[in-house]
């Protein structure tokens, strides 16, 4: 994967999770001290199931989900004070900057039912990194409904180990 | 592996017990299937032998029904009852867990560890800390002063913590 493509997808992730009116990525105060919005719009993926690209579209447009959307996301960020799941995975991005070092963006679209019963999407993005003992994969799961492709918003969880 | 052992309580942690999992893969001791090469397991090796519940465990992100086991160091440090810069360990401290991490990843005061990517976690026990090397895919002991070169500098400034 190319430098210059993490570091895009970095700056895409990181502006999805400032909410409206808070500083762009670059200013100062960081993002994350704002309090943070669930998406005011709809998300919705292109394909069904979604593709690797959908899942990362979806993962991008849904940034400002604030982390209190689950358990499993408290604490994930590198900083204390990240709030959103835009904020989290630029953390782990932004760590993948070193050319000489094995990163990978892995995705995973399994069949699986809602809460409420309705077939669905389960997917999951990790981003990896691999050098000697510094090993690890941070990321998201959540569900895209089949019906009409809606991410759903309230399936956010944090995956991820060490 | 016998899972009797986890049942959180220090007292039960012995050498001959934690060298009966050298050598042993993540996938002979975790009944979970949350065993991918690829994932770091070193708060899951931990919190298998210890028996710790709390939080992300491999139950909820595995596909089985034995012991959970938390996953994640940054959720195992501000449950040890005290922590401290290693150097500063207490001599009766033993057995106690062991971090290592960038020094300004660590708020010993509120005792919270960022979840950075570079943090790692072993048992010490009687001189020698037992922790599960991602690298080799196995749990291996080591002295302090080896386990202090799993990260270059400056992410390998060591902490303790007692037992949760």
């Amino acid at each position: 994967m190319s430098r210059a493509w993490l570091t895009a997808l970095t700056l895409a992730v990181a502006a999805c999770s400032a909410s409206p009116g808070t500083p762009a990525v670059g200013d100062a105060k960081p993002a994350a001290a704002e309090t943070p919005a669930v998406p005011a719009q709809a998300v919705r993926v292109a394909h069904q199931p979604p593709s690797a690209k959908d899942v990362i579209e979806a993962v991008i447009a849904s940034g400002s989900t604030p982390l209190s959307v689950s358990p499993t996301c408290a604490n994930v960020g590198t900083e204390p004070s990240d709030a959103t799941i835009g904020r989290y995975l630029a953390g782990f991005l932004a760590e993948l900057t070193s050319p000489s070092r094995k990163n990978w963006i892995e995705t995973k679209v399994e069949p699986g039912r809602s809460a409420a019963g309705e077939p669905v999407s389960i997917c999951t993005l990790t981003l990896r990194h691999e050098d000697g003992d510094d090993r690890w994969g941070w990321g998201v799961r959540f569900q895209v409904r089949s019906s009409d492709g809606l991410v759903l918003a309230n399936t956010f969880m944090c995956v991820g180990a060490g | 592996m016998s899972h009797a052992v986890c049942t959180g309580d220090a007292t039960v942690i012995t050498p001959q017990l934690l060298d009966g999992y050298l050598g042993k893969a993540i996938g002979a001791i975790c009944q979970n299937g949350y065993a991918n090469n690829h994932d770091n397991h070193c708060a899951h090796f931990v919190s298998h032998v210890l028996g710790y519940k709390f939080g992300v465990t491999c139950q909820m992100m595995g596909n089985g029904n034995g012991p959970a086991a938390n996953l994640r160091v940054q959720e195992v440090f501000p449950n040890c009852k005290a922590v401290g810069v290693w150097s500063l360990r207490p001599t009766t401290l033993s057995p106690c867990l062991v971090f290592i991490t960038r020094a300004s990843n660590v708020n010993l005061a509120t005792k919270v560890m960022a979840n950075v990517p570079r943090k790692h976690i072993g048992i010490f026990l009687n001189g020698f800390i037992w922790h599960y090397s991602n690298r080799q895919h196995k749990v291996i002991k080591e002295t302090p002063s080896q386990f202090k070169l799993h990260y270059a500098p400056p992410d390998n400034a060591m902490f303790y913590g007692s037992m949760p």
